[in-house]
């Protein structure tokens, strides 16, 4: 089913693959950028994950600045921090070494430096920016966020800790640089969840309102992989063919939603994150097959359909047509299950411990969420509090 | 001396839509005002909005607008070209404003399809289409 009007748009060069990193100098001067801020954080440093960065300038005239105190809740002091670092230091680019808080950090502070500006909330809102940005290299240690695809930054105002969406094709990085090192220290859970998330933003931007064929292509590669593979890269953590299967797919999934964006799991996942502070792969986890259930009258086909990237050609055939929808919803039900045995990824917000008592302020904070808009059937307040309820047990 | 090879072309009009459009602006501001001092759910919604909130309604670049700003918990119709406000949506072009003013396409779709793109709080942006939708 073609939409009567779609658009795509995705300029990031992708260096996937063994050895990766070893761009980066090469990368730098075809962005004629050659003295870039590193942006990170405390557990990167801590991984050890820094090392191949500082090898991979080895013999090359770039010095690089270095900061490596994002939060995991990123906010626009930090932001306008690290502006002030970028001009003090006289950097010409930045590279984000991290999950989604640094990558959207690096995104916030391109948009001031560019900008020549210290106020993010000038910039809130979507294709208001209307300039090229400096050069931004990202360099994922996660498999999940797909960041690195997307033209969408989050950030915490830190006045009234409400998240600021910032929305644009120019905030998309220039490359990405997928080298399977970078993700082989990630301990188990948080593989699991920020597997979940890349699944999900597969998953629910293929069967939304926004969704293309462009995308949809984008989407069936991204299930595949990971539903190949996240298990698989659980049970044996080095497995580098694996987690690279796994960050490929991420990036696939960020294309995907950058260019059509979720619905409801993600507004419910990012109300139930910002209420109770739940991790968005494990609110992911949580939500995905209420997402499904809530959504099978209107887009029960579209949900059968991704049976095939999930479960495999022999399976799917052996299922009905009539069937497929849920027998989608009940093999993610059992991924799910099986993640719970083996990294205890919680799978209702009684397991993850959100109380029945923030349900009301997470409906309503669900049903102001951008992504609400793209869910295939409306979501009021009462319907927000429904899934809430029916995902606590 | 050379024969000019080339024409300059100014942009044309398109006065007939750009005067349904204006036309169809000042309707749903008035209905929106009207209904904000009786509709419960409009003015359930209006509680969450900062007092003297102020939105443009605006086709890019230079076409018709509405500006409405809430008083008193209700909606209010002001002085087009209100300074600094705080939310400016944009309908991409007179076209798509035209398509949306003559009720083919949605507000909801209007996100969708790419034709709105928005300066400010995108919470407020979708309370501001709940309301749209019940006008």
């Amino acid at each position: 089913m073609i939409p009567s009007y779609f658009e795509f748009y995705n300029p990031v060069k992708i260096m996937a693959g063994k050895n990766a990193l070893d761009n980066l100098p090469f990368e730098l001067m075809q962005l004629q950028a050659k003295k870039p801020l590193v942006i990170t954080d405390q557990g990167i440093l801590k991984a050890g994950i820094l090392k191949s960065v500082k090898k991979a300038f080895s013999e090359t005239d770039i010095t690089f600045s270095l900061f490596d105190r994002v939060p995991q809740d990123s906010s626009d002091k930090i932001v306008k921090e690290l502006a002030n670092i970028y001009r003090e230091t006289k950097s010409d680019s930045l590279i984000a070494l991290g999950g989604g808080s640094v990558i959207d950090t690096a995104k916030a502070v391109n948009i001031l430096i560019t900008h020549e500006s210290d106020n993010l909330l000038d910039f809130v809102g979507s294709d208001i920016i209307n300039l090229p940005l400096k050069p931004l290299i990202i360099i994922p240690t996660t498999s999940g966020t797909g960041s690195e695809a997307t033209g969408v930054a989050v950030i915490k105002n830190s006045i009234n800790n409400i998240k600021m969406g910032f929305s644009s094709q120019h905030i998309i990085p220039d490359v990405a640089l997928l080298d399977p090192r970078m993700t082989l220290t990630l301990p188990p859970l948080l593989t699991a969840a920020t597997g979940m998330d890349a699944l999900t933003h597969a998953m629910e931007s293929s069967y939304c309102s926004q969704r293309n064929p462009v995308t949809t292509a984008f989407a069936f590669s991204a299930i595949k992989m990971i539903s190949e593979h996240l298990v698989q890269v659980i049970k044996q953590p080095k497995d580098s063919d694996a987690r690279f299967a796994l960050s490929t797919a991420a990036f696939l999934a960020g294309v995907r939603l950058s260019n059509s964006l979720a619905g409801m799991v993600h507004s419910l996942g990012h109300a139930t994150g910002g209420v109770c502070g739940l991790p968005h792969g494990i609110a992911m986890n949580i939500f995905l097959p209420h997402g499904l259930k809530y959504n099978l009258a209107k887009a029960g086909d579209l949900i059968g359909e991704l049976l095939l990237p999930l479960a495999g050609s022999e399976f799917f055939t052996q299922v009905p047509k009539v069937d497929r929808p849920v027998a989608t919803i009940k093999y993610i039900e059992s991924l799910r299950d099986n993640l719970y045995d083996l990294v205890n990824l919680p799978r209702s917000l009684k397991e993850a411990n959100v109380p029945k008592s923030e349900f009301e302020t997470i409906a309503q904070y669900a049903i102001n969420d951008g992504s609400i808009a793209f869910n295939p059937e409306e979501v009021d307040y009462e319907d927000a509090l429904h899934v809430l309820n029916e995902a606590y047990n | 001396m050379s024969v000019s090879t080339y024409q300059v072309i100014s942009p044309g009009r398109k006065r007939g839509k750009r005067a349904i459009i204006k036309t169809a602006l000042f309707i749903l501001g008035r209905s929106m005002q009207s209904a904000s001092r009786f509709d419960k759910k409009i003015q359930q919604e209006l509680e969450s909005w900062p007092e003297n909130f102020t939105i443009v309604y605006k086709a890019f670049p230079k076409g018709p607008m509405m500006t409405l700003c809430k008083n008193n918990n209700k909606l209010k119709r002001c002085k087009p070209g209100e300074e600094d406000p705080d939310m400016i949506i944009y309908l991409k072009n007179l076209e798509y404003a035209f398509l949306l003013m003559t009720s083919r396409r949605s507000s909801v779709e209007a996100f969708l399809e790419h034709g709105a793109f928005l300066k400010g709080d995108l919470s407020i942006a979708l309370s501001l289409i709940r309301i749209l939708n019940r006008v």
